[in-house]
């Protein structure tokens, strides 16, 4: 079987499982289309460590997601979500996301752009311990929560164990 | 070896055989009353071990949830309160928020006060807050709507909610009443009146930046108030007279940005609980760290101590595993417990700055958030 | 009652609208959701009762006043905007028709008070407010 044709069939099987995960993400999709585009990143295990990805929508990313050093993460307290099951959008199985979120901007190394990075939590299961990050870029303190990631952000779901957070782009950061 | 049977005739073979050896009997232990060098120290997210420092030795286990931001210990009771919330599945089902009254010597529950589902989680110490009448505990909610709610711990009962947005955390101030930083750069005291309702609520001069230089959410308490540290190392001392809230010009922690052996480094406070204070001594322990910009919660590489009613620094401590939790005991040997990236505890006496002791084993994630009785 | 269409489109045209809403998922969103629904009674919604705040006496104050807008990191020129966009668009079945936006020196003004109760403020400035 030749390189390519193993690729083109990774490439359909990885969007058939997103667009799947996407529709359960109700909150998302209230979103808009720019973000849902955002989120489809077909993430090839060869290509994971430092190649450029391309999605529907023009985000280019580069980097390894299940890095602390990952440029969506600039700002991440608590476990990754990439690394217990789920994605940079999509919780792990039987953890519900968490309507509630608090965004930060990042720095998109590829392109040099800000984004608007939503860090939701995935909640109601015991914590996976994989993966811990602690990164501080624009957090503030928790008295002005709109820009805290030292909070539990387990709001507005069933449970509010925390399980892992995810970095959801919600588009570019403008001002 | 005679394998002794459970028979009663047996049993006095057996004691024939082994002349002089009796069976042990179980028992059980209480905790003695906490000396000055007796800390919690949680391991991650999970219980607090009660050590004691001086000696290594371990006392007891306090069972706080996951969820338990902090204890606030009342030893005059006999009594350590903690916000708990519980799930009847561990992780999920039908969930409860309570004040839990942990007996001091036996440290298990002796009582729950149930309080509105908000509790505030993650390790912060100042989100439970025992109010100078020794009667009213203030606990932080957030939902992510800031409150607070108040519970009477000699009735043991919940008092009432109070709202407070754009305002966290509590410290206790004289009068019963506490404490709060808000997002607008100044604090906010609410004051109570005997049943536990609020009497009043002010707000302080602006006095900090949020966008420039905010001040972190781990003041330290001081004999006559309290003391917040800047993200860029400016010391406000703040102290409540009446319905006055006094905050002084700050002080620096980092004076030699531009001069001296430091010129050029930029060293800054960080960490998780990163400052402790010596009441009698009059000492600032802080963790400093070379991260600059954003390196709020970056480990320390460093201790340094400070002279407060001086404003200057008398000395530096190298360390070697950086640490983000220390605590300083109130004796006059006082020795300074920080938590290494090691998962060890350090233990230093403050008059040397000579490391005495390493606790290692403190729980399966290691030392972490360090508080006294 | 819906506002005259040419505020509307006034509001729209200048400054643009896309950065607006960017500055608002960057500031509000998070809690308020990207369709200003909330999580009531936690965070409350954006959509609807907003309209008939800014219409009684002290509403106008109330909505710069509160803490999640007059301690967000932006300038009074871009709370203006953001206040504005969030009325036009989460509220125009509820604003009046002769709704004024809020003006910059307006919203600087009120925006120096400190309201150190606002649930206590909310029900003393808008009577239906549940």
């Amino acid at each position: 079987m030749k390189v390519t044709d193993w690729l083109d069939s990774t490439i359909n099987q990885s969007s058939r499982k997103l667009a799947q995960q996407s529709s359960r993400r109700g909150f998302i999709g209230r979103l808009g289309s720019f973000l849902v585009g955002a989120a489809v990143l077909p993430l090839l295990p060869v290509w994971r460590a430092s190649a450029a990805t391309t999605d529907a929508e023009g985000l280019q990313e580069i980097g390894d997601p299940q890095s602390c050093d990952y440029w969506r993460y600039c700002a991440l307290g608590g476990t990754l979500c990439t690394c217990c099951g789920g994605s940079v959008t999509s919780c792990p199985p039987g953890a519900e996301p968490s309507p509630i979120s608090w965004v930060g901007t990042c720095r998109n190394p590829l392109d040099n752009k800000d984004y608007l990075i939503s860090y939701n939590d995935c909640c109601g299961k015991a914590t996976c311990s994989r993966c811990f990050c602690h990164r501080s870029e624009r957090d503030l303190p928790v008295y002005a929560p709109a820009k805290a990631n030292d909070i539990l952000w387990c709001f507005g779901t069933e449970s509010n164990a925390y399980h892992c957070t995810v970095a959801v782009v919600m588009g570019e950061a403008t001002a | 070896m005679l394998k002794c049977s459970t028979l009663l005739l047996g049993l006095l073979l057996c004691a024939a055989g082994h002349a002089g050896i009796q069976p042990e009997k179980i028992s059980q232990e209480t905790m003695g009353a906490p000396g000055p060098t007796w800390f919690l120290v949680r391991s991650g997210l999970g219980s607090q071990y009660v050590f004691d420092v001086a000696t290594g030795e371990m006392h007891g286990l306090l069972p706080i949830t996951f969820y338990t931001p902090a204890v606030e210990p009342n030893l005059a009771q006999n009594e350590i309160y903690a916000a708990e919330i519980y799930y009847s599945r561990v992780h999920n089902g039908t969930r409860t928020d309570v004040v839990t009254v942990y007996d001091a010597e036996t440290l298990t529950s002796k009582a729950e006060i149930e309080v509105p589902q908000k509790i505030a989680s993650l390790p912060f110490r100042h989100y439970i807050a025992l109010l100078d009448d020794a009667q009213h505990l203030a606990v932080f909610n957030l939902t992510p709507a800031q409150s607070v709610s108040i519970v009477d711990v000699k009735q043991r009962n919940f008092v009432t909610e109070i709202s407070t947005p754009g305002c966290a955390l509590n410290f206790a101030t004289p009068g019963r009443a506490f404490l709060q930083i808000c997002g607008d750069g100044r604090l906010q005291m609410i004051r109570l009146d005997e049943q536990g309702n609020e009497s009043q609520r002010v707000r302080s001069d602006r006095f900090f930046n949020l966008e420039e230089d905010p001040v972190f959410d781990k003041p330290v308490r001081t004999a006559s108030g309290w003391l917040l540290v800047s993200y860029q190392g400016d010391v406000f001392e703040v102290s409540v007279d009446g319905d006055d809230i006094e905050i002084n010009k700050p002080w620096s922690l980092v004076v030699e940005k531009t001069e001296g052996e430091l010129a050029g480094q930029p060293w800054g406070p960080g960490g998780g609980h990163f400052l402790s204070y010596h009441r009698d001594l009059d000492l600032l322990f802080v963790l400093m760290n070379t991260v600059g910009e954003f390196g709020q919660d970056s480990a320390g590489e460093e201790v340094w101590v400070f002279d407060v009613s001086e404003q200057s620094r008398i000395a530096r401590l190298a360390l070697e595993h950086k640490a983000e939790f220390l605590h300083v005991s109130q004796n006059r040997d006082a020795l300074l417990a920080v938590s290494g990236e090691d998962l060890n505890l350090h233990i230093f006496d403050v008059k040397t700055l000579k490391e005495v002791r390493t606790i290692d084993s403190v729980g399966a994630a290691g030392a972490g958030h360090i508080q006294g009785f | 009652m819906t506002v005259r269409w040419f505020v509307i489109l006034g509001l729209l045209a200048a400054p643009a609208l896309a950065d607006t809403q960017a500055v608002y998922l960057l500031h509000c969103g998070g809690c308020h959701l990207a369709d200003g629904r909330g999580v009531p009674p936690e965070v409350p919604s954006l959509r609807g009762d907003l309209g008939h705040i800014v219409q009684v006496p002290g509403g106008r104050e109330y909505v710069v006043q509160v803490p999640g807008a007059s301690q967000a990191p932006v300038s009074d020129e871009v709370l203006t905007q953001i206040i504005n966009w969030i009325l036009v668009e989460f509220n125009a079945s509820t604003l009046a028709e002769e709704f004024e936006p809020l003006s910059t020196p307006e919203v600087s003004r009120s925006r120096k008070r400190v309201l150190a109760d606002p649930l206590k403020t909310r029900k003393e400035v808008w009577r239906g407010y549940e």
